[in-house]
């Protein structure tokens, strides 16, 4: 497993539930309940966190390096070229089915939630690391049978 | 990475070339093994500098690194004869 497989792991296994779950909770919350300084602060833990997140690959990286002398090469490089475009493309679809969405259950001369924003704009990141995620991951694809060890 | 027409003998040159590892080769050519994995097994088509690189390190010609089997005989044919 290379740097670029690491750090989608990661980025699968705790930057996407960060954002999914602790990101959307507090929403929920506050939609149900009502705004309060917990849930607000809640919410503004959790995107700071899942924002900043990417600072966790710097320490995993650090106590993870190997011995290896190139980490990161033309391969690594398409391969994310290709991911980011898979997922840029998933997210433009996905914004696009949001606004939908909010035009048919809000008729135009009606308002809407201003919870809706955060939700949209939180589940989008979180849509886009998970597709790029898993478009990196297939693109690597399972180690064959040239390994040798 | 779909499966190209591009055929290599690259783990026929390690062996000749002193049982070279895929990671000492990684680390001549300035790529990670994985990439070498995935060349050998055909799986990625490498660029022309890596493509040279490679050639350059078993001291060959990329000919005989690398052959491309053409699917259209026609166009072989045609690219032959100019």
């Amino acid at each position: 497993m290379n740097k670029v497989q690491r750090e989608t792991w990661i980025a699968l296994l705790l930057v996407v539930p960060v954002w999914a779950i602790f990101g959307q909770l507090p929403v929920l919350l506050i939609y149900l309940e009502g705004p309060s300084f917990l849930h607000l602060f809640s919410f503004a833990c959790a995107t700071i966190i899942g924002g900043l997140s990417w600072l966790l690959l710097l320490f995993f990286n650090r106590k993870w390096k190997r011995k290896a002398k190139i980490e990161f090469d033309e391969r690594d490089k398409l391969i994310l070229i290709r991911s980011t475009l898979a997922g840029y493309v998933v997210l433009w679809i996905y914004f696009i089915t949001a606004c939908i969405y909010v035009w048919l259950t809000a008729s135009p001369d009606r308002s809407i939630s201003v919870n809706v924003m955060p939700i949209v704009i939180v589940e989008g990141i979180a849509v886009f690391i998970f597709v790029q995620s898993v478009t990196t991951l297939i693109q690597y694809g399972r180690v064959g049978k040239n390994v040798e060890k | 990475m779909s499966k190209s027409n591009l055929t290599n003998n690259i783990r026929k040159l390690r062996f000749e070339n002193g049982q070279m590892t895929q990671q000492q080769l990684a680390d001549q050519v300035g790529v990670t093994r994985q990439t070498i994995i995935a060349i050998e097994s055909g799986k990625y088509a490498p660029s022309l500098p890596l493509a040279f690189g490679i050639a350059r390190t078993f001291a060959v010609t990329i000919e005989q690194v690398f052959q491309y089997q053409d699917d259209d005989p026609k166009v072989s044919a045609s690219d032959t004869n100019a």
